[in-house]
């Protein structure tokens, strides 16, 4: 009995003080992860517990004090703030403003105040593109500000281009005791990246709660800066922070302009395919159909195509395939042929003819450009075979007993093409 | 960069002009229009056909300029090819028939018989076979022999001086039942032309 009344206010002061202890837990004040801060307070706790171990009674009444402080701390994220640590044994305490948003491709700063009576080993920011498997952190060595134990980094705009982003901060001291976290890597902090310029910091606290966020001593103290500092010295920040770089920086989609025009008339002129004139209908932005009449000089054809231009660019880059049919062109204009079967076959000349061809158009694309386009041209043709024959009869056969019966002739040929033309679209 | 140049290169090298038609028959009468018959018939051996004068005949195909198997106007080839689709006897005399005919050569000749007993592709000669007609293989013939081609190019065949191939015509067995007959040969050719890259 007299032994346990002097044990008695002892243990009343240590339950006092784990009940305090407990008000100030991560979970209560900075959003941490419950389980972890409750895993790092258990550690400072633990000769404790055993003392409150011996009754059952104050253990239970510490756990509704505890249980009591974590209904009673606020929910939104807030700030920390450093608590005394009277003796040397205890890691550094971090006070941390949450950052939540961040505008995307816009640097941002990320600022802890690290205390520790024997001096802080440089706090370090582990950070992730949200959702990425915990490899992916990447860590940056966080760097004084302004007065003494405030530390800052600003987050590159590379790093920034992502939807969201997730972070903890770590902390040891000289002595190796650590780390003291804010978050955590199983539940880290998370920053939304928005479009918007705005960058919204959560509001300083009105009433900061005091977290001491702490490891249990002793626990491989050199390890983990260690390996802060080889990843921050052997990878360039490029290289290690490919996991979230990788995800490659938003390209601007390609998005249909607004207020483009449908339809509209093209004009060309080229080499061997002649000329023509074509309406122009574009059901898809980046789709435009053509259809029209064609003229070479020795007569008239018809053709159609497509033109695939993928951007409304100054200078567009085109795919066009087209095709058309000339029909009976008289060649003898462009022929000198006397021969009376060969002026004959050369009168009615119609032929098909499909391109291929590469272009570059200039100008807008929603209401005048002109082009200049190369590529292949297919031709083919047929000859009357009656004709043929009385070619073959009249500048062959010397011989009367010889006769010639010729069948229907083609001509087939693939040859380069160049075109220069111009598109409106006005409706 | 290297690329764009080899797809340049590549469309160029692609480009071609070919002319092509698959049947070109050229149709000689072994008589002259104005004799309606003049080889002999009867049943004898035809011999007297190979030796009368009447078995080489001359075909023109005229001052062409792809009618060469091969030229160049710089880098660009011509390539031309002359093929033989088929070549037939058609017996033109009423009543007669080829049963009788056990072969038929159609020779490539230097050039052409001046008259009977001219002999222009004697053994000696070597004159290639251009086509041929077995009644052994293809069956006994009746209105009509058609010889298998036997070259694949006549274009080689062609006189490029002249422009002339001359044919002979050997046959083996014995002659239609009219004492006097006439036929026509017929060879369907196919011309193709191709000038392009090499």
């Amino acid at each position: 009995m007299h032994v346990c009344k002097l044990v008695a206010p002892i243990l009343l002061g240590l339950l006092l003080t784990t009940a305090a202890a407990a008000q100030t837990g991560p979970d209560a004040g900075t959003g941490a992860a419950p389980e972890s801060a409750s895993a790092r307070t258990a550690g400072t706790k633990k000769s404790r517990k055993k003392s409150a171990a011996k009754s059952s009674k104050k253990t239970a009444s510490k756990k509704r004090k505890r249980k009591k402080a974590r209904v009673a701390a606020p929910v939104a994220p807030a700030p920390v703030e450093a608590v005394k640590v009277p003796e040397d044994h205890e890691p550094p305490i971090l006070t941390h403003t949450p950052v939540i948003t961040a505008k995307k491709g816009i640097p941002f700063t990320i600022a802890v105040n690290a205390a520790d009576q024997s001096g802080v080993v440089g706090p370090t920011l582990y950070l992730r593109k949200k959702g990425a498997p915990a490899s992916d952190y990447v860590s940056m060595r966080m760097s004084a500000a302004g007065p003494p134990g405030e530390y800052a980094l600003e987050v590159p705009a590379a790093l920034v281009s992502v939807d969201a982003l997730e972070y903890y901060i770590e902390a040891w001291d000289e002595h190796g005791n650590g780390p003291a976290r804010v978050g955590s890597p199983d539940n880290p902090l998370a920053v939304s990246v928005e479009q918007e310029k705005k960058v919204v910091i959560a509001p300083p606290p009105v009433a900061p709660a005091a977290v001491v966020i702490a490891e249990p001593k002793g626990a491989t103290p050199a390890s983990a800066p260690t390996t802060v500092l080889q990843a921050t010295r052997e990878q360039p920040l490029e290289s290690a922070t490919s996991a979230i770089v990788a995800a490659p920086a938003p390209k601007k989609p390609i998005e249909p302009p607004s207020g483009e025009t449908l339809i509209g008339l093209g004009i060309d002129a080229g080499f061997p395919g002649g000329g023509g004139l074509s309406l122009l209908v574009r059901p898809l932005w980046w789709l435009r159909l053509n259809g029209g009449l064609a003229y070479n000089y020795v007569g008239l054809g018809y053709r159609g195509g497509i033109s695939l231009a993928p951007c409304f660019c100054v200078v567009t880059p085109t795919l066009n395939l087209d095709a058309g049919h000339y029909v009976n062109g008289d060649w003898n204009k462009v022929s000198n042929v006397t021969d009376p079967n060969a002026h004959a076959l050369l009168s009615r000349v119609s032929y098909t003819f499909a391109t291929a061809q590469l272009g570059l158009e200039f100008g807008s694309q929603r209401w005048f450009n002109f082009y200049l386009r190369g590529g292949l041209a297919y031709f083919e043709t047929g000859f009357s075979g009656s004709d043929l024959t009385s070619l073959a009869q009249g500048k062959i056969a010397s011989d009367p007993s010889t006769t010639y019966k010729v069948g229907d002739g083609k001509l087939k040929s693939l040859a380069p093409c160049v075109s220069l033309g111009a598109n409106t679209l006005g409706y | 960069m290297r690329t764009p140049y080899s797809i340049l290169l590549a469309s160029v090298a692609a480009c071609y002009a070919q002319v092509e038609d698959g049947s070109v028959a050229v149709t000689h009468s072994l008589c002259t229009p104005s004799t309606s018959a003049c080889i002999p018939g009867g049943r004898i051996p035809i011999t007297t056909f190979n030796y009368g004068g009447n078995n080489t005949f001359t075909m023109n195909l005229g001052d062409v300029p792809f009618l060469q198997s091969s030229s160049s106007a710089g880098p660009v080839t011509l390539q031309t090819n002359l093929g033989l689709n088929k070549a037939s006897f058609d017996i033109l005399t009423s009543g007669a028939d080829f049963k009788g005919i056990t072969q038929v050569q159609l020779l490539r000749a230097p050039r052409a018989s001046t008259g009977a007993g001219d002999e222009v592709c004697p053994p000696s000669a070597n004159c290639p076979v251009v086509a041929l007609y077995k009644q052994s293989t293809d069956g006994v013939a009746d209105q009509q022999i058609v010889l298998k081609s036997q070259v694949p190019n006549l274009i080689d065949l062609v006189d490029q001086t002249n422009h002339n191939i001359v044919f002979e015509v050997t046959v083996q067995g014995t002659a239609p039942q009219p004492t006097l007959w006439d036929a026509s040969f017929t060879m369907d050719l196919a011309l193709s032309a191709r000038a392009g890259l090499p």
